[in-house]
């Protein structure tokens, strides 16, 4: 009686070994073999099962902005690289200089783009995340939607001129006003720390935990833009 | 031309996040490396023949870029190769535990040595066959089967093994 590696039985769950007669008839007559295929087939249904979700999830706003970027655009959105790691344990490196940049430069060009009051409010009103908006040369992009705890929303978007691209966070009023927000104070946290906090690959501090809010799912998000935000 | 690349990229995307959630084993790492994998596909357009599979293209991409990055620092609780051979012996008669949750998946798929990563969701989810997942990896097929079977015995015994009644 042949001896059947791990390696051919694998192949004949996996549908590759459908030429090999001998090992067709042994599966079907010995129990052993048989478990030893199915036990192949399992880590596979497995496998696919376990990473099958992944597939319907919402795909994080920063990529999609990367790859919605016009072509001619000379900036890609602002991305920390994750340092080195440690052991089992992932950590962004923020630098406060960073962090404290991106606080300056929401408030630095919000004053302007207050010179065309509705652009930005109009946009964020109707635009599904990752659509985007040219309103004077100037591309608004939404980005996300959120609702905090008291069911107030409030959206990342994307500023891009031929100049570069700066985010920000708008939050509604109940009257539909959007109004730009500063971060409250943004968590820092660096190799040594061991508060734990895990970032997000993304420019931005994660606005979900600082808001204490959930980002909506597409569908969620198409549902409150159809109703006007009620 | 520029959008119809950028916008099959999108169309690509969750299949991405998934191969690099198989590869890295968390979302946060897998959505980092995606991203990355993107701003190099951008880069390098000029090089991507259109007609020919995207989809294969970027996987490889990806999988190039996380290797260079996972020779920089590698996990502690990762195996090598030799430790998986040792791992006690798996019961063939014994089934999965009914209820295995995503996390305890990926931390199985965390102790396996990177070169076995890529073909066990190439050929496992994404169903390459063995000689497209060789052809994909630039490795011999005999490669490739040894790796999977391996892969996937560890991670039998890793997520199954501990419950099996002894002989």
């Amino acid at each position: 009686m042949r001896h059947f590696t791990d390696e051919q039985l694998m192949a004949f769950a996996d549908g590759e070994a459908s030429t090999d007669h001998e090992l067709a008839a042994a599966v079907q007559s010995d129990p052993i073999l048989a478990a030893r295929v199915e036990h192949f087939a399992a880590t596979r249904r497995l496998l696919k099962a376990q990473l099958a979700p992944v597939l319907d999830a919402p795909v994080p706003p920063q990529l999609l902005a990367l790859l919605r970027k016009p072509a001619t655009a000379s900036v890609l959105p602002l991305r920390v690289r994750p340092a080195v790691r440690h052991a089992a344990r992932r950590r962004a490196v923020w630098s406060f200089a960073l962090a404290a940049s991106l606080l300056l430069g929401v408030g630095l060009w919000s004053g302007q783009l207050w010179r065309e009051p509705d652009a930005l409010g109009s946009a964020l009103e109707q635009l599904a995340s990752g659509d985007a908006r040219t309103v004077d040369g100037v591309e608004i992009m939404a980005l996300s939607t959120l609702v905090d705890e008291a069911g107030r929303y409030c959206r990342e978007y994307e500023r891009s001129t031929t100049a570069g691209s700066t985010r920000g966070l708008a939050c509604r009023s109940d009257a539909g006003r959007w109004s730009e927000q500063a971060l409250p104070a943004i968590a820092q946290h660096s190799e040594g720390g061991d508060s734990g906090y895990r970032q997000a690959a993304g420019a931005m501090p994660d606005a979900a935990l600082a808001l204490r809010a959930r980002r909506l799912t597409p569908d969620e998000e198409a549902q409150r833009i159809a109703a006007g935000w009620r | 031309m520029a959008d119809a690349f950028r916008s099959e990229l999108i169309t690509l995307l969750p299949r991405l996040r998934r191969f690099a959630l198989g590869l890295t084993a968390n979302q946060s790492d897998a959505d980092d490396l995606v991203q990355a994998a993107c701003e190099r596909a951008l880069g390098r357009q000029s090089q991507w023949q259109p007609g020919t599979r995207l989809d294969s293209w970027m996987f490889k991409i990806t999988q190039n870029l996380w290797i260079d990055r996972h020779r920089a620092a590698a996990p502690i609780d990762q195996m090598e190769s030799e430790q998986l051979e040792q791992l006690p012996g798996a019961d063939w008669q014994a089934g999965f535990e009914q209820h295995l949750l995503l996390d305890q998946v990926l931390g199985a798929i965390q102790k396996l040595p990177p070169p076995m990563r890529a073909v066990l969701v190439l050929v496992c989810v994404e169903d390459l066959s063995y000689r497209e997942a060789a052809e994909l990896l630039e490795v011999p097929i005999g490669t490739v089967m040894s790796r999977l079977a391996r892969a996937r015995t560890a991670l039998h015994t890793l997520l199954g093994g501990a419950h099996a009644p002894l002989h």
